[in-house]
């Protein structure tokens, strides 16, 4: 944990800094003191301002943040691909990156990507030019993620720890769509942790083409999560979409995607299946029932029957449907867990090791009868 | 409370230990991280007596300078009725008084294509508008009303602004403010000043110049022409029409900077409409390049964005001498993105055929750039 918590990547002038630049901190912040008593003061005198000062200082905290994280933030231009997926007309770019890795990886939306690009550009902060290849995808959380080869290490941001963030605090999301050379934001405030099975959270700034693929980051220029176009109705790659700049957006936080990143650069992630139907079509007042194990299923070659149901998923009381797809609609396949079911009056524990959904077409991508396929 | 605590422990921490950025934590953790709890335990105090201050002084009416601000700008925003009504052209604008004896700035559109044009004040005062004049290459026009004392922005006064700024937006976007009522206001802040011509063919739009991109959704319909200013209530920019950008296909939430439409708005009220100070769209030369001309052949265009690969080039051009070789892929030419075959074509068209150019292209995964030039004399 500690480490994610000191995300800062190697900088050119790090070594530059000693006795010198603590004194030269120091006078910064007796000016900033200085300026602050001056801000009283003028406070004092015109009291009616005080909410607009408040502002003020706000404003200069939100392009402070934007300044930190911007060494961090790239943009993405592609070369040829398609015109459009289904209906809708794709855009050519420019979309947003971020740099997770000194060495040169960097994630973005795979929104920018689905029109399958034939060559991808990345143009670094300080203006170079690099060339990238798509490395993997997550299909999970419609994330990709690309390499460059740096001609020196790249500044990774810092990122806010999952159980640190709270609803209601400030959310600024960051872009490079319109200018290379400076990054566009948009503010709002963190709306919900744990959206869409816990694979996200959700702000109301306003995200769209514009900033997908960017970080939306704290107050302070911490990284919360990186912004992409998802649904909690529909898995289907476009959802999402159809509410840019709607005041509902999501994330993938920060956390998450530091700690897979390792699995990550190996190859694709998807959303892990098992293979199981439960009763009722509401997932909020269903009951966790097996009703059909999917032939050839994890759950079928675990041993899973219908009848069985569901009271523990990796040592979490299940109670209700959503529970069962708040439990397992974050994690990938290749998973591993266990499933305590009660059969009659036989309490069984199995192991279950979750998959990609290979039988595909035919199964509407939330229909909830179906709905453990598991990814929404 | 806590917030605006945090909020400035927040400013200053950035301060204190965001320099030198990149710099390791835990190198900073021995004396910077001190020095900003200091800093930050300093802000608390002086909030605390900050707050202690004005709670004292004022009721906690929470807000209310932002009110008074509107309350002060608001009448300086007009709704304005014209022609329209039909195929979703809706028949009606925003626009901003800019003198006391009733100069309007407004956009110019086809709601001002009729003789009669209504300004209704925010205190539901109507007036009968004239066009005074109207500069089509940035589509602003100036009405006049016959009236006297009006509250307006002084366009002299009007603020340039960075990404960040706080923003107030007036207008009556979807002719809600239907009655004798003021107009709509939304809040925001600046999410970039950028060129609405940075690439070719991005944006359908008349007025070619910097713009600041906004984060609220501004730009709807009626909205245009309203105004945009600061938290503190000062006047930064037009909202503009409707644009849609081509690239991503998403709409707009724009303002044009009044620092842009000044000289027109003044010549336009002094009766001489001069020409705007602003870049022409470039042209194109009369006798272009052709990729033929500099010996290359590209794959065939088969695909809707064909990728610009180089499939052969004619031995001895200019093109095979400069260094390129097949199977090269063009990605910039003159440091303008080429996405396909087609865009490659379109951009030679802009460059004159005597012109040397820059071509970027990806070799093996490296990027190679290669200067070419065209020559009349043929070949060796």
């Amino acid at each position: 944990m500690d480490d994610l918590r000191c995300k800062f990547g190697h900088h050119p002038q790090a070594s530059a800094c000693g006795y010198e630049g603590y004194l030269f901190e120091i006078s910064k912040t007796f000016q900033t003191l200085l300026l602050l008593v001056w801000l009283i003061g003028y406070v004092a005198i015109v009291s009616a301002d005080d909410r607009i000062e408040l502002e003020m200082l706000e404003q200069e905290a939100f392009r402070a943040a934007v300044e930190r994280v911007a060494p961090s933030v790239v943009q993405i231009e592609t070369v040829g691909g398609l015109e459009r997926v289904g209906k809708v007309l794709l855009g050519t770019g420019p979309t947003t990156g971020l740099i997770v890795d000194p060495e040169g990886y960097i994630v973005s939306s795979a929104f920018g990507f689905l029109h399958r690009p034939a060559s991808i550009l990345v143009r670094l902060p300080d203006g170079v030019l690099k060339p990238a290849e798509l490395v993997s995808t997550d299909h999970s959380r419609m994330i990709v993620l690309l390499k460059i080869e740096p001609d020196r290490p790249l500044t990774v941001p810092e990122i806010v720890p999952a159980g640190e963030m709270r609803v209601g605090q400030w959310a600024i999301a960051v872009g490079r769509a319109f200018d290379s050379k400076q990054p566009n934001m948009s503010v709002g405030i963190l709306s919900a942790r744990n959206r869409i099975w816990g694979k996200a959270v959700q702000t109301d700034a306003a995200v769209s083409p514009n900033n997908y693929g960017g970080p939306l980051i704290d107050v302070r220029g911490r990284v919360l999560g990186v912004l992409v176009p998802l649904s909690p109705h529909s898995a289907n790659r476009l959802a999402g979409y159809k509410w840019y700049d709607s005041g509902v957006a999501f994330a993938v936080p920060a956390e998450h995607i530091f700690k897979t990143l390792p699995r990550f650069r190996k190859g694709d992630l998807h959303g892990g299946v098992i293979g199981i139907a439960l009763k009722g079509k509401n997932p909020s007042i269903g009951e966790p029932v097996i009703t059909a194990c999917r032939k050839d299923s994890p759950a079928a070659k675990a041993g899973l029957k219908p009848g069985d149901r569901i009271v523990e998923i990796d040592g979490k009381k299940i109670a209700r449907t959503a529970d069962v797809k708040e439990q397992l609609g974050r994690r990938y396949a290749g998973d591993k867990v266990s499933i305590v079911v009660l059969r009659g009056q036989q309490r069984i524990e199995y192991q279950v090791e979750l998959e990609v959904r290979d039988w595909g077409l035919g199964i509407r991508d939330w229909n909830p009868v179906f709905h453990l396929d598991s990814n929404p | 409370m806590q917030i605006l605590f945090d909020h400035l422990a927040a400013v200053l921490a950035r301060r204190v230990d965001s320099k030198p950025p990149g710099l390791s934590r835990r190198k900073l953790s021995a004396g910077t991280s001190l020095t900003a709890r200091r800093a930050s335990t300093a802000a608390k105090f002086f909030l605390f007596a900050l707050l202690v201050h004005t709670c004292s002084s004022h009721s906690l009416a929470a807000g209310a300078s932002t009110a008074e601000v509107l309350d002060r700008i608001q009448p300086n925003v007009v709704k304005i009725y014209g022609a329209g009504g039909f195929r979703g052209l809706e028949p009606y604008q925003s626009g901003m008084i800019v003198s006391a004896d009733g100069h309007i700035l407004t956009v110019f559109s086809y709601v001002l294509d009729t003789d009669q044009i209504t300004a209704v004040l925010a205190d539901g005062r109507r007036f009968e508008a004239r066009l005074l004049g109207a500069d089509p290459r940035l589509d602003v026009a100036v009405l006049k009303i016959d009236a006297a004392e009006l509250p307006h922005f002084d366009l002299g006064e009007a603020v340039e602004v960075d990404a960040g700024t706080r923003i107030l937006a007036l207008s009556n976007l979807f002719g809600i403010a239907i009655g004798n009522e003021p107009a709509s206001v939304q809040h925001g802040v600046v999410s970039v000043k950028t060129g609405l011509a940075a690439r070719r063919g991005v944006f359908n739009s008349v007025y070619r110049g910097p713009v600041y991109v906004l984060d609220a959704a501004t730009n709807n319909p009626g909205a245009a022409g309203g105004a945009l200013v600061t938290r503190t209530g000062q006047l930064v920019g037009m909202i503009g029409k409707e644009l849609r950008n081509a690239l991503n296909h998403t709409w707009l939430n724009y303002a044009l900077p009044i620092g842009q439409l000044r000289e027109s708005v003044e010549a336009i009220r002094a009766g001489r409409l001069v020409a705007a100070r602003q870049d022409e769209p470039k042209q194109k030369p009369a006798r272009s390049l052709r990729l033929e001309m500099l010996g290359i052949v590209l794959v065939p265009d088969v695909l809707e964005r064909t990728p610009p690969y180089v499939d052969h080039l004619r031995s001895g051009s200019p093109a095979a001498r400069a260094g390129l070789r097949p199977d090269d892929l063009i990605l910039l030419v003159g440091g303008r993105l080429i996405t396909s075959c087609k865009v490659l074509n379109e951009e030679m068209e802009y460059i004159d055929f005597e012109d040397r150019i820059r071509l970027t292209v990806l070799r093996g995964g490296e990027l190679v750039e290669l200067d070419l030039q065209y020559s009349a004399n043929g070949e060796e």
